[in-house]
């Protein structure tokens, strides 16, 4: 094939380069345990309420420094709405929809998850710095998408 | 080759010398017709989204922004981009192809009255806010099912039009043994066969589990399955259209700037490679689901990733092409050759600003996908920045170059030197307003601000998030936007009835002097398309068998809008 | 498309020194250098976010 010299080298840097990124993040989701949000519980939909974890929706302190925060999406709120933490805690939520696709995000945090009904999805987070976090839906789930929010404190 | 040349036809001849007879021209007016009218609806609206989200405009409750936007997203990416591509490649199967064959017109206008019927199925729940889904129209939201059977009438035009081309190109094939289909022609069945593959998905989606749910005839839907089809389909479609776009890269803009097209294999090379390894990008859509392993993700990032190396090659052959040909008109220097580009002609000008959009928008794309980095910016403004670059700039500002030379060409008027200039102030005012616009929304969405959102404070973190003076850039972005678009629908429907009288060349660029033959395995789109779909089913078969043996129970319709 | 090799016999001889050979490629290792810093500026400030928010 007609490729010339320079052009291979070029495809093997920049594409190399990117395959070196794609290495590292793997690195970091496998070895370190920082890959993307995929929790594979399912739940029925229609009976949340009904089920645990679901049936008690809220905040536990698990270790030091730990919490487990069990929350429900709906529209357009969060169960539980606002959150206490002191600085330094880990906090991991376990969440699930109760009627369409939600997305959890914390701005300012890595956290950013797809929330479906009929999943539960998992995802971990600590909190350093004291504060106000904006939570907010950011996937569109209706007229009131724009209200759905409510925040953690980090004291 | 010299035998192929006293081959053509002379029919082929005909139509190079004569330009495109009218009934050829009359398809392609229709879909570009469509388009244009399309980018002004859509551009309209888009400048009342980005007026709301800059918060200085209220939408009243008969038209809510979510409606607005679903309508946004439809008209730009699926009616004008669909409907582009379909009046170009048409266009350019009949130049190089010699003429479409009687009954490809016919299989191009029933498809055209498919696709119009279908449109106005979805636009009527649209309008009266029955359909607020968005484009993704994720279950368990739920629409009119009006709005799904104008989807299915959508995508049975796509079929049509794509067996047109089909048609038309088997048909040269049969007539010209042994030849390499003209390199137009061969962009033109790389983008059908992937309107079908990226097209079957969704139609399984909407036939088999959106239809008989909304209908009442299953009451649960399986969530994630239906998301994983549509992605199948929306990366695969984005994709098309920007292949779309760089097919005038490499055939239409060499020519332009007076130059040879860059060599024929290693085009061919891009081409194939995209159509095989396209439709399984889907599944970056989907890095934050739950309900996919993280092994599975992360094979889809390797999959994804790989869709840039076609790119990464067409990187160097533009740049390469852009100064072979500067250097040969005498530039000189390491970048000053760059002078010799003719920049006062729109029809470089636009593609070639859309070329250099590509290189962020590119960038992006990569970083964005890689694995857990999608945590910093799904589903934020950072997104919606994203596609304003290669779809706002890189597809629709290679369109907008196109349409200043395929319209006269169509209509047989030419472009004059006060149109061109019009085209000139169109790009720059356009390219202006999409700077500031997609910068604007990138920095905002790692700010955390998110996307599909009409106005809003969060009480006061807006403001302590720093969200505000990027909203209002959007807004300004936009305003620019719809002057632009203005300005373009206008150039389009001058060019087409009004323009002086004359003939326009198809500008195709010919191979470099002296240029090796192209290997014939090119043209074995049979081994193609089942490469392909070894691809698909590799990536596909397992997740999908796995969300149906272990799905839950179905979700019930809903619609909170 | 082998027109032009008919047509132009003695631009052949000629392009095939100058283009091949001549025409240097210094602007495109320029423009694709910008390419790939684009790419890797891009990472870094993803990458940097993420690791910052961690």
């Amino acid at each position: 094939m007609k490729m010339h010299l320079d052009e291979k080298i070029w495809l093997f840097l920049s594409f190399g380069m990117i395959m070196g990124f794609m290495i590292f993040t793997g690195y970091q989701a496998v070895a370190l345990g920082m890959g993307p949000p995929s929790h594979k519980e399912t739940i029925d939909p229609r009976n949340v309420d009904q089920t645990a974890p679901f049936d008690k929706p809220g905040i536990k302190q698990i270790g030091e420094n730990e919490y487990e925060v069990v929350m429900t999406l709906q529209v357009f709120s969060f169960t539980p709405m606002e959150i206490e933490v002191p600085a330094g805690s880990t906090v991991h939520f376990t969440l699930t929809s109760k009627d369409v696709v939600h997305g959890f995000q914390v701005a300012n945090t890595n956290i950013n998850a797809m929330v479906m009904p009929g999943h539960i999805q998992k995802i971990s987070q600590k909190f350093e710095e004291p504060g106000e976090y904006l939570v907010l839906c950011n996937e569109y789930c209706g007229a009131g998408h724009q209200a759905m929010s409510t925040k953690i404190i980090v004291k | 080759m010299q035998p192929a040349l006293k081959t053509t036809s002379i029919k082929q001849k005909t139509t190079q010398v004569l330009g495109i007879s009218l009934e050829d021209a009359r398809i392609s007016k229709s879909y570009l017709s469509v388009a244009f009218i399309a980018l002004l609806l859509g551009g309209l609206l888009g400048l009342l989204q980005g007026l709301n989200r800059a918060g200085v405009l209220q939408l009243p409750p008969w038209l809510n922004y979510y409606q607005v936007l679903t309508a946004h997203g439809i008209l730009l990416v699926v009616v004008l981009s669909a409907f582009f591509t379909i009046g170009y490649f048409y266009a350019g199967l009949s130049h190089t192809l010699g003429g479409l064959l009687p009954k490809v017109r016919k299989m191009a206008w029933i498809g055209f009255w498919m696709k119009i019927f279908g449109f106005v199925l979805v636009v009527i729940p649209i309008l009266r806010n029955e359909a607020s889904v968005m484009y993704t129209f994720y279950p368990p939201m739920a629409a009119s099912p009006m709005f799904y059977f104008g989807l299915v009438f959508i995508v049975l035009g796509v079929w049509m039009l794509s067996f047109g081309a089909f048609t038309q190109v088997a048909n040269w094939r049969r007539n010209h043994k042994g030849e390499h289909l003209p390199i137009l022609a061969f962009f033109a069945t790389g983008v059908f066969v992937l309107l079908v593959g990226a097209t079957a998905f969704v139609a399984v989606e909407v036939i088999f589990m959106i239809i008989p749910w909304t209908l009442g005839w299953v009451d649960g839907i399986n969530v994630l399955l239906a998301r994983t089809l549509f992605w199948a389909f929306g990366h695969t479609a984005v994709n098309i259209w920007y292949l779309t776009a760089v097919s005038a890269w490499y055939v239409v803009v060499p020519k332009i700037i007076g130059g040879t097209r860059w060599n024929d294999l290693l085009t061919r090379m891009v081409v194939i490679p995209l159509v095989i390894m396209n439709i399984t990008g889907g599944f970056h859509h989907q890095i934050i689901d739950p309900g996919i392993s993280e092994s599975i993700k992360y094979m889809h990032v390797f999959m994804s990733l790989a869709i840039g190396f076609p790119s990464l090659m067409t990187a160097y052959a533009m740049f390469r092409v852009f100064e072979r040909t500067a250097r040969a008109k005498g530039g000189k220097g390491l970048v000053g050759w760059y002078k010799k580009m003719p920049w006062g002609d729109v029809r470089f000008l636009a593609p070639f600003i859309a070329m250099v959009a590509f290189i962020p928008a590119g960038a992006g794309g990569i970083v964005q996908s890689t694995n857990q980095l999608d945590q910093v910016v799904h589903n934020t403004m950072w997104v919606v920045g994203h596609f304003h670059l290669t779809l706002g700039m890189s597809v629709v500002m290679t369109f907008f170059g196109i349409s200043y030379w395929l319209v006269p060409y169509l209509s047989k008027r030419v472009l004059t030197p006060a149109m061109n200039r019009l085209g000139v102030i169109q790009t720059v005012i356009w390219t202006i307003g999409m700077v500031i616009m997609a910068i604007s929304m990138h920095i905002v969405g790692l700010f955390g601000s998110p996307r599909r959102t009409s106005f809003t404070t969060y009480g006061d973190f807006a403001e302590k998030l720093g969200w505000n003076p990027y909203m209002a850039l959007v807004g300004i972005g936009a305003t620019l936007l719809l002057l632009a678009v203005i300005l373009q629908v206008y150039a389009v429907f001058n060019l087409m009835f009004f323009a002086p009288k004359g003939t326009t060349e198809f500008p195709i660029a010919e191979e470099e002097a002296g240029a090796e033959k192209t290997p014939y395995w090119t043209e074995r789109w049979g081994i193609w398309v089942v490469l392909m779909l070894l691809v698909v089913s590799m990536a596909y078969v397992l997740p999908i068998v796995d969300m149906i043996l272990n799905a839950p129970p179905g979700s019930p319709p809903f619609k909170t809008w | 498309m082998k027109v032009s090799e008919v047509k132009n016999h003695e631009d052949v001889q000629e392009e095939k020194v100058t283009v091949s050979v001549q025409t240097s490629k210094i602007g495109t290792w320029i423009s694709v250098g910008v390419v790939g810093a684009v790419i890797l500026a891009t990472y870094f400030v993803l990458f940097g976010l993420y690791m910052a928010r961690i």
